[in-house]
């Protein structure tokens, strides 16, 4: 195996020393890499996937109680782990277009369509209850909260059927 | 109908920000608004739709595939309508390099669509995608982040656009106008700003986007920011800019009957 022969000269290690002082990341830098990271996640979901797909094939061994350190009385409360924001979409089989709650429910049964509904967001949901007219005041439309949304579409779509 | 390429060669100026609050902000000006998503990361699908990457999309369509009215999708904003991109559109340039009439794929596809507007969103290069939105539009837009580097480059995109005006023989194609987004008051920005001034006489708008976090959380709501949080600065500055190129484009406007020319075969 070839060897460095400049490698035990004095000039070279401190050039090596210094060069891992530099590869040392401040905490401002290291948070400015999480957030570049993180967006690249967000726009590129199949990088996402892959680097998801990654870390829960590397997910470590489980720390034993005894290797655990003691916490220090004055420690503040750890940082949540860093999880890249991944962008999962709505389900294929829902369809083109605004996802027809009625369609649904009619495929999948009421369990069903709450489980589609799940993964939809708020603009989403906003939209079937607007395409299907569920909503004759149309106050809902001005909803700002993703889960009574879901609900009306179940109440909606269910009495439509009975 | 008025078909509007948003290009810019560089990324991150806020060209899908712009397609999807646009499209809404005509929408709620009761225009029938169809907006085409030309680029590969397809997130100005996901913004209006929640799909991820969905197929069939405008690729079968340009690829000859598909008819555009068979990918047309209701959006999540009202008077909204999409035609969806996806993932391999990023080799597409490949696909067409062989074609005759690559650059006219969209132009004809588009021939004979029922919307007043068609905004066409375009991936951050000048490949064939944007040639054949270019080839397609009455007219371009183009945004311009107010940062540090926001103006590197940008010549190469008014050269594309003037070798296109010639080769493509797109004598009406004009810049509709160029826009300022992500503002703040910085001295950078103001200084980019007076920079653009001298750069795009006459044809600066008068509406700046400014930096705001609502845009960004829309788009991970699956809608605009004018359903998401209307009266932000962001959605507020998006209503603006609809109501100035309506303006100007009722002042430019021509019947879109160019492309049912000989130049589509």
């Amino acid at each position: 195996m070839p060897t460095d022969p400049f490698s035990d000269r004095p000039a070279a290690k401190k050039r090596a020393s210094k060069k891992t002082e530099q590869q040392t990341l401040t905490p401002d830098e290291f948070a400015r890499a999480l957030r570049a990271i993180a967006g690249e996640l967000e726009r590129d979901p199949q990088l996402a996937r892959r680097v998801t797909e990654a870390m829960r094939a590397e997910t470590p061994a489980p720390v034993t109680e005894t290797a655990a350190p003691e916490p220090e009385p004055t420690a503040k409360k750890p940082a949540r782990p860093f999880r890249p924001r991944v962008i999962e979409g709505a389900r294929p089989d829902l369809g083109p277009g605004v996802p027809d709650p009625f369609a649904l429910r009619a495929r999948l049964g009421e369990t069903g369509l709450a489980a589609a509904l799940d993964e939809l967001r708020i603009g989403s949901l906003r939209a079937i209850v607007r395409e299907y007219k569920l909503d004759p005041t149309g106050k809902a439309l001005k909803e700002t909260d993703a889960e009574r949304l879901r609900k009306l579409i179940l109440r909606a779509t269910a009495s439509h059927r009975g | 109908m008025t078909a509007i390429c948003i290009a810019n060669n560089k990324g991150g100026v806020g060209k899908t920000t712009t397609a999807v609050n646009l499209a809404a902000g005509l929408a709620r000006l009761n225009q029938r608004v169809l907006l085409v998503d030309l680029d590969g990361q397809a997130n100005a699908t996901y913004a209006l739709s929640g799909r991820v990457h969905p197929v069939p999309s405008i690729y079968d369509v340009l690829v000859g595939e598909r008819k555009l009215e068979t990918v047309i999708w209701q959006s999540n904003e009202e008077n909204v309508w999409l035609a969806p991109g996806d993932g391999r559109l990023q080799n597409i340039d490949v696909e067409l390099a062989a074609r005759p009439g690559r650059e006219w794929k969209l132009a004809r596809a588009l021939n004979g669509q029922d919307f007043d507007y068609i905004l066409l969103d375009t991936p951050p290069a000048l490949g064939v995608l944007t040639q054949n939105a270019l080839a397609a539009a009455n007219s371009v837009l183009i945004p311009v982040a107010l940062t540090e580097f926001s103006l590197i480059g940008m010549d190469k995109l008014d050269a594309t656009i003037e070798e296109l005006r010639e080769q493509l023989d797109l004598d009406d194609l004009r810049v509709l106008g160029v826009f300022a987004t992500f503002y703040e008051d910085t001295t950078t920005a103001r200084e980019t700003w007076s920079i653009l001034e001298k750069k795009f006489e006459g044809q600066l708008l008068e509406t700046r986007i400014p930096k705001n976090l609502d845009l960004e959380k829309a788009h991970r709501a699956n809608e605009s920011v004018l359903s998401h949080a209307p009266a932000s600065s962001g959605g507020q500055a998006y209503m603006e800019l609809a109501r100035e190129v309506k303006k100007l484009v009722a002042a430019q406007s021509r019947p879109y009957d160019r492309r049912r020319s000989t130049h589509a075969n």
